[in-house]
């Protein structure tokens, strides 16, 4: 299968000696065991120049390969014969009037490229105005195809980001809460302790031996404030310039 | 290939090639040739095609139908093992917000403590290996640990109360078969010091006594519900419940309480110490009291709190209200003259001053001096210049007969006379112009005299303050009641001034505190035994306002049943209070009276530091 946008036919030249190529390694691949040196002599001219894009593409079948043959033989006869009938008009004629003509029409606009090069000694440089274009339903249907797909790996790669993240949000909470738990023991402990400590020391305070007495009234001074004294005034500095004193 | 082979084998085996060429071309040619393989490949891609997609279509139906099962069949036990694993399962360590003093110190806290369980089938080490690794940490027998596991295959209590410390031990020990359960348990650090304020927690949980009781609500966090209970954890707040009761003040109290109650072996006390301004109470010591950790080696009755829940009859520490009565009815005046007669006769009831064996009448005195000497007769010709039906209404303004409104449980209820009975019987009113004949808690003689030390206003006593947050900011205060207007200032500061005659030079002098102003009263009541007459069991109290330059604190000691000779009031009672108002004056910074004008205290510090 080719895809319709693939086609270039400007390129199509290069395309024969590759397709070619590929093409024979497939037929020996299959097992039939026929090298190039087999294949009778006017297949072997007629495959070299051949523009079939669908021959590009690889392996064959047997019946494909025949087919295929037996068209190019059609396709021989039909161009030599209109090749001279045309042969007195511009090729550029020709070739505006083929790209003209249907151009969904792959197979004849090849038949008419494959007379120009096959009859003409130089081949001038073709050069399609316009590209072949297809059905406006097909265009559609390819533009919501890229679209869906930009929009599949965005959804999935969204998927997948928030699969990660509840995984990891759910492992930083529990590492989380047992710190948190780690932290509530050390401090009740603490409180514990210090109120423990606290105790104790009340306890061995109001023991006779403590050293220590109880309140009385005298225990604590209280002090007037002074009055607030207005700020003095700071004396000048009279800076003195010392005389040079020579020596 | 046919060439190949007969080039080889042309002379030697013409006959044999013959013979083998029908069956050599079904062995040595390959099975299919390849123009076979092609016909297969070429006519049939459908095939393949179909194939592939049967396939397909094979793997998704299998993957459709394992996802239904998954998710359709056994989703729900997948959902719950996966919240299993994946919950962390916390601690419940706090139930309760804890309880602060006015200073900040913890009263009230809980602590999480474990209780071992052993299940003997999932032992993996013989019972005496693990008796014998448990005896070493638990110290008990391992003899008895290993008659223990015999009991049951699982779900044996073997320890509760397991601190945390312990129960890292036990877990580093890595023996299979041990679960320690957390839960957490109420700790009271200042031990007996708060026991009568904040209550207990008994073993079940539950609440019993005092704040833990009548503020379950605001101490107790929500209980989190079971899905998300770790994270419920999280949002729990620091708030604290903040007392007004200073527990140094606490302590001193306590210490002299019940030193003196062991002194004139009592039955109890109390002693209370009250803000009059705000109405805080700044300490509440009872005696005997008990050790809220371990409630269940305590005797029963301890449990109430009998300064709010018990009544008892004032006595002449009533007197100064029934002053403030008269004097704000303008039924006398204050340099009214007042005939004492030492003993008269109410119906057929005698009165007589307690001192009138040894004095007898005194005669025309002047209302401070009815204070001074506490004279029965001279209230009762006191009061009598009032119309006994407003003398009730003063009294039921004043709440007798109601509760005061302390956040503490079991408050009770005074009680008086029915309106009726009070109209109707002078003695009713004579009784009660003494203190006797009704019946109020010491708490609530404690809210009167506050009436007036601050100027006349009746404030609600309270020991909460709220509850405080993390900076020490109030969130929450309990609701409570507006203070009251119900004497003028004026009435309250004479009959402080006629108090402080009391302290200078009368029954309370044994109160009297250098440097200091002291208003107060001293009551001695007799009691009454249970067939409704009076016995010879006192109940002896002293009621101190202090300082009198600018009244603010007031300290009221109650003894109940003093045995001796000289167990009065003066001398029971008034020792204690001053004891309590020189550790008073010093903690809470009242100056003293004579550094109002400022000049003579400092002049001394002046001099030393000069």
């Amino acid at each position: 299968m080719v895809f319709a946008t693939d086609f270039d036919p400007l390129e199509q030249p290069q395309r024969h000696q590759t397709s070619d190529l590929s093409k024979i390694k497939s037929a020996t691949d299959l097992g039939t065991h026929q090298t190039y040196d087999d294949l009778p002599v006017a297949t072997r001219q007629r495959r070299q120049p051949s523009g079939h894009g669908q021959l590009r593409k690889g392996q064959l079948s047997a019946s494909q390969t025949r087919r295929a043959r037996a068209k190019e033989a059609e396709a021989q006869r039909i161009v030599t014969e209109a090749a001279i009938a045309e042969f007195e008009r511009d090729a550029s004629v020709a070739q505006q009037q083929s790209a003209q003509k249907g151009n969904a029409q792959k197979g004849s606009s090849v038949l008419t490229i494959h007379a120009s090069s096959s009859t003409e000694s130089a081949t001038k440089p073709l050069s399609f105005s316009k590209r072949a274009s297809l059905p406006f339903g097909l265009t559609l249907l390819n533009r919501m195809q890229q679209g869906s797909a930009v929009v599949a790996t965005a959804l999935i790669s969204s998927a997948l980001l928030l699969y990660g993240s509840t995984v990891y949000v759910d492992k930083s909470t529990s590492r989380a809460l047992i710190q948190l738990d780690a932290l509530q023991s050390e401090s009740q402990q603490l409180t514990t302790a210090n109120e423990a400590i606290k105790q104790s020391l009340a306890e061995q305070a109001t023991l006779e031996d403590s050293g220590l007495e109880l309140y009385e009234a005298g225990d604590v001074l209280f002090l007037a404030p002074e009055p607030v004294r207005e700020a003095k005034p700071l004396p000048e500095e009279t800076t003195e310039k010392l005389q040079p004193l020579g020596y | 290939m046919a060439a190949s082979t007969d080039s080889r084998t042309d002379s030697r085996t013409r006959r044999r090639k013959s013979a083998r060429r029908p069956k050599s071309t079904k062995l040595n040619t390959p099975r299919a040739t390849p123009e076979a393989i092609q016909e297969f490949r070429t006519k049939s891609p459908r095939l393949r095609l179909i194939s592939v997609w049967l396939v397909l279509i094979l793997g998704m139906v299998g993957l459709g139908g394992r996802l239904a099962y998954l998710q359709l069949m056994i989703g729900g036990d997948l959902k719950l093992m996966a919240e299993e694993q994946q919950a962390i399962q916390a601690t419940p360590r706090t139930s309760r917000r804890q309880m602060v003093d006015r200073q900040g110190n913890v009263v009230a806290m809980d602590r999480v403590m474990y209780t071992l369980y052993v299940h003997p089938m999932l032992f993996k080490r013989s019972g005496e290996a693990i008796a014998q690794a448990l005896s070493s940490v638990l110290e008990t027998d391992p003899h008895e640990l290993v008659e223990d596991f015999g009991e049951q295959e699982s779900g044996i209590k073997l320890a509760e109360d397991i601190s945390e410390e312990t129960a890292k031990r036990l877990r580093g020990l890595r023996l299979d078969g041990l679960d320690l359960r957390p839960s957490p348990q109420r700790v009271y650090p200042q031990g007996e010091l708060f026991s009568q304020v904040t209550g207990y927690i008994d073993l079940d949980g539950a609440p019993k006594a005092g704040i833990e009781i009548e503020l379950e609500d605001a101490l107790k966090y929500n209980e989190p519900k079971s899905e998300v209970e770790a994270l419920q954890i999280v949002t729990r707040d620091d708030l604290q419940m903040q007392l007004t009761i200073d527990s140094r003040l606490q302590r001193i109290a306590q210490e002299n309480l019940a030193a003196t109650v062991a002194e004139y072996n009592a039955k109890r006390g109390a002693l209370i110490v009250m803000d009059s301004k705000t109405g805080e109470i700044l300490t509440l010591a009872v005696a005997p009291t008990y050790d809220p950790n371990r409630y269940y080696d305590a005797e029963v009755e301890y449990f109430k709190n009998w300064a709010v829940s018990d009544l008892y009859e004032p006595g002449s520490t009533f007197k100064p209200i029934n002053v403030a009565i008269a004097l704000e009815n303008n039924a006398i005046s204050p340099n009214d003259t007042i005939y004492d007669e030492g003993r008269i006769q109410v119906g057929e009831w005698p009165i007589q001053n307690v001192d009138f064996k040894y004095i007898g009448g005194r005669g025309p005195i002047s209302i401070t001096d009815v204070l001074r000497y506490s004279s029965n007769v001279g209230m009762v010709h006191i009061m009598e210049k009032m119309q006994r039906s407003t003398y009730y209404e003063w009294l039921e303004k004043l709440g007798l007969g109601n509760a005061t409104g302390i956040e503490l449980p079991g408050e009770a209820n005074g009680q008086i006379k029915e309106r009726d009975q009070f109209v109707n019987s002078a003695v009713e009113a004579a009784t009660t112009s003494f203190g006797q004949g009704f019946s109020l808690t010491p708490l609530q003689l404690v809210q009167l005299h506050g009436t007036l030390a601050n100027g006349g206003m009746k404030v609600t006593p309270h020991v909460v303050r709220g509850m405080v947050n993390g900076e020490g900011e109030l969130t929450w205060s309990p609701e409570r009641s507006a203070p009251k207007r119900v004497f003028s200032p004026e009435t309250t500061r004479q009959v402080l001034n006629m108090m402080q005659d009391v302290v200078d030079d009368g029954t309370g002098s044994a109160a009297k505190v250098d440097g200091y102003q002291i208003a107060g009263k001293t009551g001695t009541a007799q009691k009454a035994t249970e067939y409704g007459t009076y016995g010879n069991q006192r109940i002896t109290s002293f009621v101190s306002i202090a300082p009198v330059s600018d009244p603010r604190y007031v300290v009221l000691a109650v003894v109940d049943e003093p045995q001796g000779e000289n167990a009065y009031g003066g001398t029971v009672a008034a020792p204690l209070v001053k004891k309590m108002l020189e550790s008073l004056v010093v903690l809470e910074g009242v100056a003293p009276d004579e550094v109002a004008s400022g000049k003579q205290q400092s002049s001394p510090a002046e001099a030393e530091s000069n």
